[in-house]
């Protein structure tokens, strides 16, 4: 127990937040006679568990889940209303890039500032200032003011400073999504140096790619509460599952069987005029038995089932796959039945459509996504009847390369022209 | 009551003075830094720190001793003197009473003692109290006042000096950052306490009976015992001088209590 370089021992810190709807001064001056009416909002419940040094340790959850509130109480500042705290030693805490850098002063001067806020000790600062200078790649700028730089430069300083403080523990605060593709793998392989240097890392992402890539741990937080505390993998894939259970609630549908649907949280919506809606739909093996995670290059089925409330003509079914994560967010493939070739006739309201899109999973490690969209383009403009985003999502393994989305199925052949065989020489 | 209550006051003080060796640094550096960028964009710069109190002692010199024709001897030094140490007072707590709320960025991400924020208000404004000095020690000079060793008791007015401008700024800074009224009534109150301080008049023009506001003003006593220092060449009364001191270290005992027992949730405040 000792050895535990974080210990938080049932921890709970509630805000209070003031009610202030005076609009006009007469309520303003009578408010001051009434007591002050408050919400309290309850960030973190009853919240334990320990860290040993070493660890790094990813903390997920949705927004207003209690993640900035429990690594502010790490950092020490705030103070838990019940519960302990305790850190042994000493404490970076990266809540935010570029804390008190200023456009008037230098780079060198503003990684000396920046260094001292975050603890570098003063004696090594001369050489420290030249490190991180060299880590962002400024070396041309280093007696530049602030105010010359473009804001990647910026935030690549500020990252270089930053992950140079010399701290027992550092508390990272969503501050991967930092810089170009070269400059983050820079970044990663400062996260790997950090873990075989036994420093303890609490990092705080939505991004789950990373979260799972790099941590041996994750705090799960659901509503203030610690849902769960495992190993990265399997919180992870349960956070999906259990976000792809709560969206399809909100949306007012019970979620169906099968293993391979699941959703993360973020902006989940789902739109239409509703002549067409989607009943239900899952991946499956091509036999029709359920399936887990997709093996990278694994021909797969997207089952989907519709019924027609209104009279349609020339029904356009398709799917749009999108990736979770870090590289996230644009299309990767999508497609729809009229592309395919296979138009679909007229419905009639109540008709009920049972559709089976086959395709080939030639995706790289990961999480991915599928929006599913009914419409029609039969009168000129295109009307959507049921957009739903983040229908189904599903996670991707065993795939031989790592960088990247797609498996464009390389292979390698090699000769040496000219040479002859080896046994020749001698 | 006030037995109990002053080793808890003391214990206090000690707390926010017992600082790490690398957070003076950091004092060390805030100073320096909101003093190099404050007159960035100035052709004047620094010169500004000195041309403004020389603007106003010539100001007030011609209002009050050509105009208004007050006879106080050596009125230049008597001046310069009083501005000199008001200013200093004036710049250091507007500066510490405002920095939490000014440095917020900080203070809310960092977790740094917050006294930090606080000192290095305070001793950026002694950086520029360092530059004005030097036109005091001119004006004496050209003005053919002499130092006797009595002016070796300035240091040690400058410590009281120090201790009030921190004791106000421990205590209202983070009240300031709760109730943003605080700002605007220290401001009044520089206003109001420059005109009840004897900067411009001589001590000897207020009746007998308006005495005892001298006498409780900190900054009264304060440049009284810097003008017999430097001015009159008068070793201080130590008794009186005593006094004073014992004012600056109850403002100073003061305003580490209040602060040390906000400043857990100051940043809940903001």
């Amino acid at each position: 127990m000792t050895d535990a370089a974080i210990e938080v021992r049932g921890v709970s810190k509630t805000y209070r937040i003031p009610h202030e709807r005076h609009t006009t001064l007469l309520e303003r001056i009578l408010a001051r006679f009434r007591p002050p009416g408050f919400e309290e909002l309850a960030a973190l419940r009853d919240v334990t568990f320990s860290l040993p040094t070493g660890s790094f340790v990813g903390v997920i959850g949705a927004n207003g889940s209690g993640k900035s509130t429990l690594l502010k109480l790490l950092a020490g500042l705030l103070v838990p209303d019940a519960g302990e705290v305790v850190v042994r030693g000493t404490v970076a805490p990266l809540l935010e890039l570029g804390l008190g850098f200023h456009n008037e002063l230098t780079v060198a001067e503003n990684i000396a500032l920046y260094g001292s806020v975050l603890g570098y000790p003063p004696h090594a600062m001369r050489e420290r200032v030249e490190e991180a200078v060299a880590f962002a790649e400024l070396e041309r700028f280093r007696d530049a003011k602030l105010k010359s730089l473009s804001s990647g430069m910026l935030m690549r300083l500020a990252f270089a400073t930053a992950l140079r403080a010399e701290a027992d523990i550092l508390l990272l605060d969503e501050v991967l999504a930092v810089g170009d593709a070269r400059f983050q793998q820079k970044c990663f392989d400062v996260f790997a140096d950090l873990k075989r240097r036994r420093r303890t890392i609490v990092l705080v992402s939505h991004d789950l790619a990373s979260v799972q890539r790099f941590c041996d741990r994750v705090l799960w937080l659901h509503e203030g509460r610690l849902a769960m505390d495992g190993d990265a993998e399997t919180v992870v894939k349960l956070y999906l599952a259990m976000s792809r259970a709560d969206t399809l609630r909100r949306a007012g549908e019970r979620p169906a069987a099968g293993a391979a649907r699941s959703v993360p949280a973020g902006p989940v919506h789902r739109w239409g005029s509703g002549a067409v809606q989607f009943e239900d739909g899952c991946l499956e093996r091509e036999d029709g038995t359920p399936l887990g995670s997709v093996q990278s290059g694994q021909r797969v089925v997207l089952r989907l089932a519709a019924r027609a409330h209104a009279a349609v003509e020339a029904l356009a079914v398709g799917f749009i796959v999108k990736q979770l994560g870090a590289l996230g967010g644009h299309v990767i493939y999508s497609t729809n039945n009229q592309l395919l070739g296979r138009p679909l006739g007229t419905l009639r309201p109540g008709d009920r459509l049972v559709m089976r899109f086959a395709f080939q999973a030639a995706l790289l490690d990961g999480h991915y996504a599928l929006h599913v969209i009914a419409a029609s383009a039969a009168t000129g403009d295109i009307e959507i009847f049921d957009w739903i985003n983040d229908y189904v999502t599903f996670t991707v393994e065993g795939s031989r390369c790592h960088e990247g989305v797609a498996d464009l199925g390389a292979e390698f052949h090699y000769e040496v022209p000219g040479a002859r065989p080896a046994v020749a020489r001698s | 009551m006030a037995t109990a209550a002053l080793p808890r006051l003391a214990s206090d003080a000690l707390h926010n003075a017992r600082l790490d060796r690398r957070y003076w640094n950091l004092i060390v550096q805030f100073a320096v830094k909101d003093f190099k960028i404050r007159y960035t964009h100035s052709a004047l710069g620094y010169a500004w720190s000195v041309l403004n109190p020389l603007i106003f002692a010539v100001l007030y010199y011609l209002v009050f001793s050509v105009f208004i024709r007050f006879d106080v001897p050596n009125y230049p030094c008597y001046l310069i003197l009083g501005i000199v140490v008001w200013n200093f007072f004036a710049e250091a707590t507007s500066n510490g009473v405002g920095s939490l709320l000014t440095q917020s960025g900080i203070v809310t991400k960092a977790a740094l003692p917050r006294q930090v924020i606080v000192y290095a208000a305070v001793l950026n404004a002694l950086l520029t109290f360092a530059i004005t000095t030097v036109v005091l020690f001119v004006v004496l000079r050209v003005t053919g006042t002499p130092l006797t060793s009595a002016a070796i008791v300035f240091p040690l007015v400058l410590v009281d000096l120090v201790l009030l401008a921190l004791g106000v700024s421990l205590l209202l800074a983070p009240l300031h950052v709760r109730y943003h009224d605080i700002g605007y009534l220290w401001g009044i109150a520089l206003q109001v306490g420059f005109w009840l301080t004897p900067v411009i008049y001589h001590d000897l023009m207020i009746p007998p009976r308006w005495h005892w506001l001298l006498r409780f003003n900190p900054m009264a006593r304060i440049i009284g015992h810097s003008r017999d220092a430097l001015i009159y060449g008068r070793w201080p009364d130590w008794a009186t001088f005593g006094r004073t001191t014992a004012i600056a270290l109850v403002v100073a005992l003061i305003g580490s209590f209040v602060f040390r027992r906000m400043q857990d949730r100051l940043v809940e405040y903001y």
